[in-house]
């Protein structure tokens, strides 16, 4: 059981180039800005699954996304809001609001609305200043990270142990994060 | 395209989404649970039990079990409790946002309830805190009013603001005032011996032999002289006759203003002490007002429960808003072609355990957005455990955010067992038994409400306690009743309604205890006039006496006057140049008497 969890992480996170991390934390962005159980973000994981990202920064992404959401709820409201609100969108919402797709992706609601938004249009300069501080930092961070007893802790398990053993050597000392 | 895809990753999103369906199957009953508890908790401010929740998905039923809210008055006690609660959800509208139930049903409801351990209490209102007179508060406090509108006469009588006493006051003082005045004018006044030495001056210049026109002029001198010392004397006695009239001018008007004293006195006392209004009105509104404004209280508690869910429901013409809570965020909805309200109880069905017996309250097309199916929330309450208990009524909420309710209530053959009137320290009354019959409607419009209710009790039987003479004679009349009716009428806001109550009591209370109260209110009336009439005659016996030094004084102010004019007027001057024009013609006859004898011889 292990050893398939092992083959299919390593699948899933062998893809560690550059452009491939600062894509997953692109999308990260946009899953964890959102609240989690959303039809969007739902098709968002099934894409970041099937195409090559490196999955570990997609997770690590929402992680901290997520928490930012938090802080943000009151800017992503507004934003929901207005464009909701707003008399001149009213046709084109009120003609989308008949789809059932529309109304089961919750886009009538403000802070969904508000967080895919944002998401979507924050995304793309995300790819590309998270492009930008990998290729500049990337072997600082990977040093920093290496430091925490959980990763060492993570590294003296069974199971990293035949993660490695699939990979030759971690997406870490590949450079991955 | 395999540089791009990785086919493993559907594997995952399926291992993923199992993951995922298979916790919530599991966990779905106790997550449900916690969101209840959590969400009550915080609405109600106090610990929250839920026993059990049975989830049920197809179709999606939703089973809460032994659900108790802590009173976070009393946390001892439920602020309400039920056995089962089981809604039907619409599954499909509740992942568009929306919570369409088309079933509630909620089995032995109960409110009040005692709990097994007091319950945690999380915040108290803060509005509550403040020590607010309650309506049926403000009813019992009208009692002991009633035996503390009779005052003792003694402390009333020796009130210095009474009008008698200090019109009695102002009496006195003013004689005194006057009474000085005139002192000192009456010493300047002439004595009878100067009167008589005036008259004995002019009688001695009548007396005086006049032989020439020398004597004449020198007693027109001397008089003249006696003149001038009389008008100094008549000035003073004119002006001592001005101030006596002035004197009795103001005496007699305090006189008047003394006797209207002790009405105008009596007329206050009436007025402070509302004596007037002691009428047996009061005593209806006493017995019963209390219990009419507890349910008007409780019809307020409702309608803050639901006024909050109906505020802000404002629409524009093109967007159907709503605020459904959501912790983030809210749901805006769009026109479409068979709108739902965001929240819509199709159908419910409540057992209510009351002291009173089973009530069972039957509820449709619940929500607060009426508008948008065109229908009219139902609810119907109605119980046979005791007699017949129905209730019909309906409301709705229009689009622009106003409340409307109405409806008819009817109540049959209930038998009411020790229901408390009042309790207060004048009277403790309450109704042993009695056969309730009943009809009444009421309208409820944003806050402002008009009710007519009429109540006819029968076969009535009270227990009570009175302390004073008046209560003692109420409860007397009402234990001798066996039915009577009462006609309560509310109107206006909620908040602060105002009750008219009529009660056969009034008639039956108007014969004995009307005239026992009247009885009463004479007694207490004879002794404050006896008294107010009492200090009137004591100060108008003095008035009297002011009255007749006053005509005395008048009298011999007039009698000065008229000597002192006599003598002015007296012709003394007159007399002796007579005396001397008839000495002057006697002479001259003689003469010519002599003269002529010569001639004739």
């Amino acid at each position: 059981m292990l050893t398939l969890l092992a083959k299919l992480f390593h699948a899933l996170n062998s893809d560690s180039s550059i452009r491939q991390i600062a894509l997953a934390i692109a999308l990260g962005f946009i899953v964890g800005l959102s609240p989690i159980l959303t039809l969007h973000n739902i098709i968002l994981v099934f894409f970041v699954l099937i195409i090559r990202v490196h999955l570990g920064s997609f997770i690590l992404s929402v992680g901290f996304f997520s928490g930012l959401s938090y802080l943000l709820s009151p800017v992503i409201i507004q934003v929901g809001d207005s464009i909701l609100t707003q008399p001149g969108l009213t046709d084109l919402f009120t003609s989308l609001y008949q789809f059932t797709l529309f109304k089961l992706a919750h886009w009538h609601h403000t802070y969904t609305l508000g967080a895919f938004v944002l998401g979507t249009v924050l995304c793309v300069p995300i790819y590309f200043v998270s492009k930008f501080i990998i290729e500049k930092y990337r072997v600082h961070i990977m040093t920093f990270f290496e430091k925490f007893r959980i990763v060492k802790a993570l590294k003296a398990s069974r199971f990293y142990g035949l993660y490695t053993s699939f990979s030759g050597e971690s997406s870490l000392t590949k450079g991955g994060l | 395209m395999a540089r791009f895809i990785r086919w493993q990753g559907i594997v995952a999103f399926i291992v993923i989404s199992a993951l995922v369906a298979g916790i919530l199957y599991f966990f779905a009953e106790s997550l449900v649970k916690t969101a209840i508890v959590s969400s009550a908790e915080s609405a109600f401010g106090a610990e929250v039990n839920v026993a059990e929740v049975k989830l049920a998905y197809s179709p999606l039923q939703i089973s809460v079990l032994n659900l108790q809210v802590t009173d976070k008055e009393t946390p001892t006690q439920n602020l309400f409790s039920f056995e089962r609660a089981t809604a039907g959800v619409d599954i499909w509208q509740y992942l568009f946002g929306k919570i369409i139930i088309e079933e509630l049903e909620v089995s032995q409801l109960a409110f009040s309830s005692a709990r097994s351990q007091a319950g945690k209490v999380y915040f108290t209102d803060a509005s509550n805190s403040g020590e607010k007179e309650s309506l049926s508060d403000q009813a019992k406090a009208m009692l002991p009013e009633v035996d503390m509108q009779l005052p003792d006469v003694k402390t009333l009588l020796n009130d210095s603001n009474l009008l008698t006493v200090k019109a009695t006051t102002q009496l006195q003082d003013s004689y005194k005032i006057e009474q000085a005045k005139l002192k000192a004018l009456k010493t300047q006044l002439p004595n009878k011996a100067k009167l008589k030495s005036y008259q004995d001056k002019v009688k001695a210049l009548g007396k005086m032999k006049v032989n020439s026109l020398a004597d004449i002029e020198k007693i027109k001198t001397e008089f003249d002289k006696i003149k001038a010392e009389f008008k100094t004397d008549q000035a003073l006695v004119k002006k001592a006759k001005q101030q006596v009239l002035e004197s009795k001018q103001l005496l007699s008007k305090q006189v008047e203003q003394l006797k209207d004293a002790p009405n105008k006195d009596w007329q206050q006392i009436e007025k402070t002490y509302q004596l007037e209004s002691l009428d047996t009105e009061d005593f209806a509104h006493i017995l019963f007002g209390e219990q009419a404004r507890e349910y008007v209280e409780k019809a307020q508690w409702a309608y803050d429960m639901i006024s909050p869910l109906m505020a802000n429901m404002k629409d524009d013409a093109t967007t159907v808003s709503e605020n459904k809570s959501h912790a983030k965020g809210r749901f805006i909805y769009f026109k479409e072609e068979a709108p739902l309200p965001s929240i819509l109880i199709k159908k419910a069905l409540l057992s209510v355990q009351l002291e009173q017996g089973e009530v069972n309250i039957k509820g449709s097309e619940l929500t607060h957005q009426h508008w948008l199916r065109g229908k009219d929330s139902l609810i119907d309450i109605s119980s046979i455990d005791n007699g017949e208990l129905k209730l019909n009524s309906k409301f709705n909420v229009t689009q622009s955010g106003d409340f409307n309710a109405d409806g008819k209530w009817l109540a049959q053959d209930r038998q009411l067992s020790n229901a408390q009137l009042t309790k207060s320290k004048a009277l403790t009354l309450s109704l042993s038994s009695a056969k309730l019959d009943g009809t009444g409607s009421f309208k409820l419009i944003n806050n402002e409400v008009i009710a007519a209710n009429h109540l006819s009790l029968n076969q009535a039987s009270y227990d009570g306690q009175a302390n004073s003479k008046i209560t003692k004679l109420l409860l007397e009349t009402i234990n001798s009743l066996d039915s009577l009716t009462v006609d309560i009428g509310v109107n206006g806001e909620l908040n602060k309604p105002s009750f008219t109550i009529a009660s056969s009591l009034n008639n039956a209370l108007t014969g004995a205890f009307k005239q026992q109260v009247a009885g009463k209110l004479g007694d207490f009336k004879q002794k404050i006039n006896k008294g107010l009439n009492d200090k009137l005659v004591n100060a108008l016996k003095l008035g009297d006496s002011q009255t007749t030094e006053l005509l005395d004084l008048e009298a011999l102010l007039t009698d000065t006057d008229k000597a002192l004019a006599d003598l002015k007027n007296s012709d003394i001057v007159k007399q002796q140049q007579k005396k001397l024009e008839d000495k002057v013609k006697n002479k001259a006859k003689d003469k010519l008497k002599d003269k002529l004898g010569d001639l004739f011889g």
